[in-house]
């Protein structure tokens, strides 16, 4: 990306609430009025600081309220990561797994290595950004790619979302290059997936409150935003945005506050993202092409002094997001379930949560159960016992559920059949 | 598997009520601990304080019971006219005291009344208390209508849950002269507001003096709202909710002319008694609402207690879930003249629990 181009999108990020009015009207919203956006100066009351007690040994055995997996076990797989992210599952069995801190571990037969992996790019870290995603490719066995989400070191040391890509030597990255550098500053958290048709996908967060939020709204900035692009970061000419100007090109979807899924739903062929609303309005967006998906104009969610965010979720051109949560669960990671080893959950999604209705200590899994038209009948909670944040739920080659803490101590957690 | 979605859904399982008293630390660094004061109680719906300690509590089949000095004394209390129960909708509900009990003992409470031709109607009526039984015990209204709730206002008017409307009506259950509807076509005068589901909360906020009332959404939905006078709270119009089945129910979420919840939940935490918590005896807890819930997203085992903080402008800052691993369904919740705060499980092993600090001697 040009130096020209990345320094306008960093002014974006300054743009007085004017031009961001004037580029809504281009957008085809209405403006946006500042006194409705979240407020950041407020006088919030003091949040609750009670951090997570000690996870312990395990395995803790935990009841689910389906009788055919009524008695389940959470093994600990691996202790002592520091704010795990994301994990990806190698062909022989080995995990990787992403520490926020810009590390990337692998444990080997259960075993956690303790010198990190080498070859991943110089990262900034520090409150939400860091390393983030680690995704291996469709055709890994065949070109052995692996792709990292993540925040490079810039100017005034905010970050800068990248994208890149290396290649997999069976106990390092070589070759790694960034293959999509989106320009955006200031952003949090990012996910990766492959659609069905083999594009991949990304999130781009933008921050959570103040001015920023106006970021999600604006065709040239990345932040807030899913993007769309070829395996080798190129950005297809059949994107919703290519070719119309004051777009960047990547942008597949607007109006995200943050994304912190990309799943593909393997039944229908939609990818799924889950993303937080402030003190309520987490929701399930289910992404098509060019569509905007509202935030900061709407949400179902109060800003954290207690205001609503809007007085209505609705507005004519954006999307409703397929779930939502009042209050949040501050929804995190997300996995279709094949029903491999657990039966009766084929067909459920489970997400991660950090905490409920603002209260520490009140991370979850939760279940949630469809009928045929993917429309929710049911939402169970699970693992609040443990008190710890959920940072990602993922199935793994086993047909094991496995659960990343979103701890200082944090760790890997699998779900099993009880012994 | 996906569809063939049960009727009735698994859950978890029960587990029986502790014996020995359950510590907890909580959010706001409240430490407490809950006890059982009062068990073998069947399907127990509203509990109400009287002076000296006594507690009455009614069951849903029909009985009003007696717990003193924390013990549940064994006969049912006398003077309840005979009860209609069946389900969820047909039982003996709420008691409450007259606001002016010491002076005139009455205590009313809501109940499904059989009709000489066989059929049934809720009924608010009242007795006055003699110590250990109900005298005199005179029907006051007769609206009809399902479960309800009942709630003295500050203005002296009884308010009470039935049939989609919270009514209005005076303590011997006249209809006050400034009551919203009077004289509307289609509407009764005894109407205060209209358009809820299913109102299993009625609390008066302690200082604005406003009633709150919360309802049941079916697959999420659940609300907390603020009263009007002739306010039209939206159901079935409009809902936050699904239908048991999985669509939205509504289209939309607001309508103009409908009320908007103040507080909502999705998903549903089948949200149920409610109360303000106004006591120095859980000084990290002063201030906050405190609700009720039967289950979370449709899973049965999950009820629990629900803590709401809130700003000075009463938006919400955050919620607490509290008792969850009891996995009791929570029918009422109540604070106490002791300002403790008495929790009744909705179970056919139903029971008074009391939530106290923990450092309680």
């Amino acid at each position: 990306m040009s130096t020209t181009l990345r320094r306008h999108i960093i002014s974006g990020f300054l743009l007085s609430t004017l031009s961001a009015a004037a580029l809504a009207q281009q957008s085809g919203l209405p403006p946006l009025n500042p006194e409705t956006l979240p407020a950041t100066t407020s006088a919030i009351p003091p949040g609750i600081q009670w951090s997570a007690p000690d996870l312990g040994a395990g395995p803790f055995l935990i009841e689910s309220a389906v009788p055919a997996h009524r008695e389940l076990q959470v093994s600990v797989v691996a202790s002592g990561l520091r704010q795990p992210w994301s994990i990806a599952f190698l062909p022989d069995g080995a995990m990787l797994v992403t520490e926020r801190g810009g590390n990337l571990r692998i444990i080997r037969n259960g075993v956690l290595d303790p010198e990190p992996v080498a070859g991943v790019p110089a990262v900034r870290s520090g409150g939400l950004q860091g390393l983030m995603d680690v995704v291996l490719h469709p055709d890994f066995e065949q070109n052995r790619w692996v792709y990292l989400s993540y925040h490079r070191p810039f100017d005034d040391n905010l970050g800068e979302t990248v994208l890149a890509r290396g290649v997999w030597n069976g106990s390092a990255l070589e070759d790694v290059e960034a293959i999509f550098e989106s320009g955006a500053t200031g952003t949090e958290s990012s996910r990766i997936g492959f659609a069905a048709d083999g594009m991949l996908h990304m999130t781009i967060s933008a921050g959570g409150t103040g001015e920023g939020v106006i970021r999600s709204q604006m065709s040239d900035d990345y932040a807030g935003t899913t993007i769309r692009l070829h395996d080798d970061g190129r950005v297809p000419s059949d994107n919703p945005f290519v070719g119309q100007d004051g777009w960047l090109p990547a942008i597949y979807t607007t109006g995200h506050r943050n994304g912190h899924s990309m799943t593909l739903n393997p039944w229908t062929g939609e990818l799924w993202v889950t993303e937080q609303g402030p003190n309520g309005g987490d929701e399930i967006n289910v992404l098509e092409s060019g569509g905007n998906y509202g935030w900061p104009y709407v949400s179902h969610g109060r800003t954290y002094p207690g205001p609503v965010v809007s007085a209505s979720p609705y507005l004519e051109g954006t999307k409703q997001p397929a779930l939502f949560w009042v209050p949040s669960i501050a929804v995190t990671g997300m996995t279709f379930y094949s029903g491999r080893v657990f039966t009766e959950w084929e067909g459920n999604a489970f997400v991660g949560g950090l905490r409920y209705g603002e209260t520490p200590r009140t991370g979850q899994v939760q279940r949630i159960q469809f009928n045929d038209d993917w429309e929710e009948v049911r939402r169970e909670p699970l693992l609040l016992e443990l008190k710890q944040r959920v940072r990602d739920v993922r199935e793994g080659p086993d047909g094991l559920l496995y659960v990343l803490t979103a701890e200082n101590r944090g760790a890997v957690l699998r779900i099993e059949p009880r012994e | 598997m996906r569809g063939g979605i049960p009727v009735a859904p698994s859950g978890l399982i029960v587990p029986p009520l502790p014996t020995e008293p359950v510590y907890y630390d909580t959010a706001e660094g409240q430490d407490i601990r809950v006890v059982v004061v009062a068990r073998d109680l069947v399907q127990p719906w509203s509990i109400a304080f009287l002076p000296g300690g006594d507690l009455l509590v009614t069951e849903r089949p029909g009985r009003l019971r007696l717990i003193r000095d924390d013990t549940l004394v064994a006969e049912p209390v006398a003077g309840v006219p005979e009860v209609v129960a069946g389900g969820l909708s047909a039982g003996l509900f709420d008691v409450v005291l007259h606001p002016d009990f010491a002076s005139n003992r009455y205590v009313y409470f809501a109940y499904t009344k059989p009709l000489p031709d066989e059929g049934t109607r809720l009924a608010i009526a009242r007795g006055r208390w003699d110590g250990s039984q109900l005298v005199g015990t005179e029907d006051v209204i007769v609206p009809g209508g399902g479960a309800a709730r009942l709630a003295f206002g500050p203005d002296g008017m009884l308010y009470i849950s039935a049939g989609g409307e919270v009514l209005r009506v005076t303590p011997d259950g006249e209809v006050p002269p400034d009551n919203p509807f009077l004289g509307v076509d289609g509407m009764r005068p005894e109407a205060f507001t209209t358009g809820h589901r299913s109102t299993i909360g009625l609390a008066v906020h302690p200082t604005t003096g406003e009633i709150w009332q919360n309802e049941n959404g079916p697959n999420g939905g659940d609300e907390i709202n603020v009263l009007k006078p002739g306010g039209n709270y939206g159901w079935p119009m409009v809902s936050l909710g699904r239908d048991y089945q999985g669509n939205w129910h509504s289209e939309r979420f607001q309508q103009a002319g409908f009320e908007d919840p103040i507080v909502y939940w999705m998903p549903s935490i089948a949200v149920s008694g409610m109360t303000f918590y106004t006591g120095d005896a859980l000084p990290g807890w002063k201030g906050d609402v405190f609700v009720g819930g039967l289950r979370t997203g449709e899973i049965p085992g999950t009820g629990h207690v629900e803590r709401i903080l809130f700003n000075q402008d009463m938006q919400e800052l955050r919620r607490e879930s509290l008792l969850v691993d009891l996995r009791q369904r929570i029918r009422d919740i109540r604070m106490g003249p002791d300002e403790l705060l008495y929790v009744l499980t909705g179970e056919d092993e139903g029971a008074v629990l009391r939530i106290e600090p923990a450092n309680l001697p």
